[in-house]
């Protein structure tokens, strides 16, 4: 791997000379990297403002937590040196590294601590404030010894705190959280333009290992096809999760240029609303399962990129089955005898998709594909994210929709009642309520278990798992492949 | 005279200030809940009734209105609900912007649009000027999105010369700016300047009938010649006006460009806030773009009553 | 980028060259041609075409032009041709929506204001002052948001959008009309003003106002692939030449022909159009032309 990638470097320094991606006339290492992404976040707060792209820019690079997830999805260590829990799963005491300083001057201690995830509960209005629900009471035993007590044993808790609800900040801090993060990362934001670039600058008092890129620019994009452009004439240096798969083929064959495939937490989702005449039958939405060949519609929207799930979980989950793949095999007969069964004839379902372009493409195939057992789809296109979260997510206005749910470990969230998906389990949710409370090695079965019923009652149609491509210039070493988290983790990344 | 400025002036603030409840009053009807979009789909229904009210959008129309374009008037755009930074600044970069580009472009397309015009109009019987004015004919027929698609293949992604896309701030490196201009202001012109030069050849045509221009071939001058000493000035006159309500109406058109090489001016402005349902931005936003026609249209007004005194009673 | 013409009147200008001439000649009958083309390939596909151009054909997936399928095949494998063809529907839809509203909305207008000089008309043209200040590009984002985007959402827009052209022209024929000798017998004669308007006006200014529409038209067509560009227009599966290039767009490393056919039939009905603007305005009266 690396050797390959030392000579194809070579070879793109000899051929490409006006790159950035290459060493600098001096032979200094060049240490800038500018990064194509898509959706601007519109401002730096996500403290109060949903959305992917603000934590995908800023967590791990400008804001840290006690825990964050590596690239495997593994919880470890980062301002928390290391930590014990009790017994009975109720206390965490972390112990937390010494002499770590804020970006404006003032100490990271246990106080910070306390007064980060005390703030949660009543400041946070986005990315999830309940997540911190379990926590009764936080403690400063010392400077760098914080002491957190559970109201309940849970096992999502420590992983959630790997998210945004787990970043720390300082009280000095606060002024500005839109433009002006201030966090104990490896980054500092030196500037910031809505819908343009946002400028990272190494932070020269960063406790820990220095990052290899001193300045990072990440550049927003409308649409994949200019994001490939930036990348081929060299305006950047690297794609993180690519959303047009169509585009990846012409990097494969290019030796500039590296491609990495790694797994993503980014369920594409066929839902349909189990609340509305249409689909409360569960005849009827097996039958959906049978009638679409995810195959097909993974091959025709999405280039044949992704990998068939079957279920909420992807691979990178502790409790994935990969038998639930087949568990709706693709079969129109069956469908339309289960259509029949449950004495539907001549439906006509409200399809309303978000105007993506995934989303776009795939609902043609499945429109085409539930036409063939006799169901009519009426796909209509909403804009996202205004008109699709209010018309499907707020007011659940719809019959069957498609979109891509891109938050780690959200079956959870999927199983509620009062989700859009409307899907009603008294059972599934006392099962997820028990596994969170149980031993590490029953979590694992409990969370298995009620899946696979969320999968056999057909609560949505799980497409298939979005992959995550990133494109690299070929002499980029250390990029991230799987996006196990919301965060782009640029600390590792090098030349 | 002044007289007729002031009235004139009046009638100007009177326009501004019907367009301004127009902005208003079509904004107002855009569905989907600003609140919602700000705090996402974890945020449960009494949080996103509280932002709205933070927000201020349960306020009447009416105070709404007064409170929102009593402000601009003042100079002041209010905040942006999304990225809760003033308004007025992020109008007046991505203006700027805008109008770097659009007046490039503006002015390649005229030195296109002006030899080209004239060569087609003075050879308009000949082939070559057949053959020419077909060529702007069908440079008038391609959308302009393609051919920025097309440069943007050729000269960035094939032989890497230029930037696909993005913007420099000229203040910050000059050769940089002017590398990321090329492209995008190409694309834009080039159409641009097909159209125009149909124009200078019309004009050109029609001055070339006038009968000063005929008494000056009578004399003995080319028709070149003749044109270049009497014509060209009088056939400038409509070419201006179209040209301005070009400039003005590209402000807004320029976005599909803007979208190509992923440029930040105005109209990208206006669809990112747009998306985001950023009511404040968008009310400013389409306000600029309308008074600013609505000025440039005034201006241009003005000057043609100004040099022509018996236009002062008509329109 | 398109849509900007559509406040110009006239946006090919006046080519007075060949007043006196039989006029227009070759250029309207080229114009007739192309757009006899489109207007076959519309008519053609509401009963025929090679292949489904709305289904999904996933064995046949990016196929360069051969034999079975003259210009290959897209993403979805659908037949280029097949598309080509319907597409012409949708253009022709939209220019003829648009430009149907803009007539209805802006001529009207200019007729009613160019028959009452004064205050009237003062206050109707900075009426049409306001809608020119806000261009057919800007309406179909607004309406997008408002409405949804879609072809409905589009064609609007830009009719509305274009109405003020119509109306400036409208007016500006309605004034010279207005002082020829029937028309003032006319008004002695104590005919109503709808009726001189629609007996006299109407008539005499239709050649400017077919000129206009025919500019327009191809405008139209122009803007209905920019807003498609932008995702304002039509949506899938109908298929639209404009949306067939944004779609083409991701494949240009691929397939780099997806993007020429559309390219084409856009370039062809514009031309058309334009082409056939200049041909008619030729043929009629040059003096009835306007230059604002």
């Amino acid at each position: 791997m690396f050797a390959s990638i030392a000579t194809v470097m070579v070879a793109s320094m000899a051929l490409v000379g006006c790159s950035s991606g290459s060493t600098t006339a001096g032979g200094k290492p060049d240490t800038s990297l500018t990064v194509g992404l898509l959706a601007t976040p519109g401002n730096l707060d996500y403290t109060t403002t949903a959305g992917a792209a603000i934590p995908q820019a800023l967590l791990y690079n400008v804001y840290e937590g006690l825990v964050k997830l590596d690239n495997d999805g593994t919880i470890i260590p980062l301002l928390a040196e290391s930590w014990t829990v009790s017994d009975d799963g109720l206390v965490y005491d972390f112990l937390l590294h010494d002499g770590v300083t804020f970006s404006d001057g003032s100490p990271f201690t246990a106080e910070s601590v306390k007064f980060s995830l005390e703030r949660v509960k009543d400041n946070w209005t986005a990315n999830g404030p309940a997540y911190l629900d379990p926590i009764a009471s936080i403690e400063a035993v010392s400077d760098t010894e914080a002491r957190i007590t559970l109201s309940k044993p849970s096992n999502s808790w420590l992983f959630n705190m790997s998210g945004p609800v787990g970043t720390m900040f300082t009280e000095s801090g606060l002024a500005d959280l839109a433009t002006a993060p201030v966090g104990t990362g490896p980054y500092t934001v030196s500037s910031f333009k809505s819908g343009d670039s946002l400028v990272l600058a190494a932070n020269a008092d960063y406790w820990g290992e220095a990052p290899y890129m001193t300045g990072v620019t990440l550049r927003y994009f409308t649409d994949a096809t200019a994001q490939t452009n930036a990348l081929l004439s060299g305006d950047i240096n690297l794609i993180s999760g690519i959303s047009q798969f169509q585009l990846v083929d012409q990097f494969k064959s290019n030796p500039d240029f590296q491609v990495l495939e790694g797994a993503s937490t980014g369920e594409v989702t066929l839902s349909m609303n189990n609340a509305s005449d249409a689909f409360s039958d569960v005849r009827v939405r097996q039958a959906v399962m049978y009638a679409i060949d995810r195959q097909a519609v993974m091959d025709t929207a999405n280039s044949g990129f992704g990998l068939l799930i079957g279920s909420m979980v992807p691979p990178t989950d502790p409790w994935y089955d990969e038998s639930l793949a087949d568990l709706y095999p693709y079969d129109p007969d069956q469908a339309t005898d289960l259509l029949a069964e449950a004495g539907v004839s001549d439906l006509t379902v409200a399809f309303k998709i978000p105007n993506l372009p995934y989303a776009v493409a795939g609902a043609q195939v499945v429109k085409d594909q539930l036409a063939k057992v006799g169901i009519t789809a009426n796909v209509t296109a909403l804009e996202f994210p205004a008109v699709w979260l209010d018309e499907v997510f707020s007011k659940h206005d719809y019959d069957m929709s498609l979109i891509m749910h891109s938050e780690p470990r959200d079956v959870t969230a999927f199983a509620a009642p009062t989700y859009y998906a409307g899907y009603d389990s008294p059972a599934v949710m006392a099962k997820f309520a028990e596994a969170d409370g149980a031993d590490a090695t029953s979590y694992i079965e409990l969370m298995k278990e009620a899946t696979t019923t969320m999968a056999e009652e057909a609560a949505a149609d799980w497409l298939y798992l979005q992959p995550a491509i990133a494109l690299a210039d070929a002499d980029l070493l250390g990029v991230p492949k799987n996006t196990p988290s919301l965060a782009l983790d640029l600390s590792t990344i090098a030349r | 005279m002044v007289l007729v400025v002031l009235r004139r002036l009046g009638v100007f603030a009177t326009t501004v200030v019907v367009a301004s409840v127009v902005t208003f009053l079509m904004l107002s009807i855009l569905p989907g809940n600003a609140a919602r979009i700000a705090l996402g789909v974890q945020a449960s229904e009494a949080d996103v009734a509280a932002q709205a009210t933070a927000m201020g959008l349960d306020r009447p129309a009416i105070v709404r209105y007064l409170d929102w374009f009593g402000n601009v008037l003042i100079g002041d755009f209010g905040t942006s609900t999304v990225s809760r930074q003033a308004i007025g600044p992020e109008i007046t970069d991505a203006l700027g912007i805008t109008v770097i580009l659009v007046l490039t472009s503006v002015v390649l397309a005229l030195l296109f649009a002006i030899p080209f015009g004239i060569l087609t109009a003075v050879r308009q019987r000949k082939p070559d000027g057949a053959i020419l004015s077909g060529i702007s004919q069908i440079g008038v027929a391609v959308p302009g999105f393609l051919a920025g698609m097309l440069l943007v293949t050729i000269f960035a992604v094939t032989l890497r010369w230029l930037p696909a896309g993005g913007w420099v701030d000229p203040g910050e490196d000059f050769g940089g700016f002017i590398e990321h201009l090329i492209l995008p202001a190409i694309a834009l012109g080039s159409v641009q300047g097909a159209v125009l030069s149909r124009y200078v050849r019309s004009s050109v045509l029609e001055v070339m009938r006038e009968d000063f221009i005929r008494t000056a071939r009578a004399k003995g001058l080319g028709a070149g010649r003749a044109l270049f000493r009497h014509g060209l000035r009088n056939a400038a006159v409509p070419v201006m006006t179209v040209l301005g309500l070009q400039i003005a109406t590209l402000l807004v058109g320029a976005v599909v460009i803007e979208r190509v090489f992923s440029i930040p001016g105005l109209g990208s402005l206006l669809l990112d806030k747009v998306a985001l349902r950023d009511l404040p931005a968008v009310q400013g936003i389409v306000l600029v773009l309308v008074v600013f026609v609505l000025a440039l249209n005034f201006l241009v007004d003005l000057a043609f009553t100004l040099i022509d005194p018996r236009l002062r009673s008509a329109t | 980028m398109t849509a900007i013409n559509a406040q110009i009147p006239a946006a090919t200008g006046p080519n007075p060259a060949r007043r006196g001439t039989k006029g227009g000649g070759a250029t309207l009958w080229a114009g007739l041609v192309l757009i006899g083309l489109v207007l076959l390939a519309a008519v053609v596909s509401l009963w025929w075409t090679p292949f489904d151009p709305e289904g999904v054909f996933s064995d046949s997936i990016l196929l360069p032009p051969g034999a079975q399928h003259l210009l290959g095949t897209d993403s979805f494998g659908r037949d280029v041709f097949s598309s080509i063809l319907r597409g012409a529907q949708i253009s022709l839809l939209v220019g003829t929506v648009a430009v149907g509203i803009a007539a209805l909305l802006g001529v009207p207008f200019g007729i009613v204001a160019g028959m009452n000089p004064g205050r009237l008309d003062q206050f109707m043209m900075r009426g049409n002052d306001i809608s020119l200040a806000f261009p057919a590009l800007l309406l179909a984002i607004i309406f997008g948001a408002i409405f949804g985007a879609g072809t409905v959402t589009a064609m609007v827009a830009l009719g509305i959008g274009t109405a003020p052209a119509f109306a400036l022209i409208a007016r500006s024929g309605t004034m010279q009309i207005m002082s020829r000798e029937y028309v003032q017998a006319a008004r002695a004669s104590g005919k109503s003003g709808l009726f001189i308007g629609v007996r006299h006006i109407l008539p005499n200014i239709s050649g400017m106002l077919i000129v206009q529409a025919s500019v327009s038209f191809g405008i139209a067509v122009l803007a209905e692939a920019a807003l498609s560009y932008l995702g304002l227009g039509t949506p899938p599966p109908t298929p639209s030449w404009g949306r067939m290039l944004q779609d083409a767009q991701g494949y240009l490393f691929i397939e780099p022909l997806l993007i020429v056919w559309p390219g084409i039939a856009i370039a062809i009905a514009v031309l058309g159009f334009n082409l056939l603007g200049d041909g008619l305005r030729d043929r009629f009266d040059p003096k009835m032309q306007v230059n604002r």
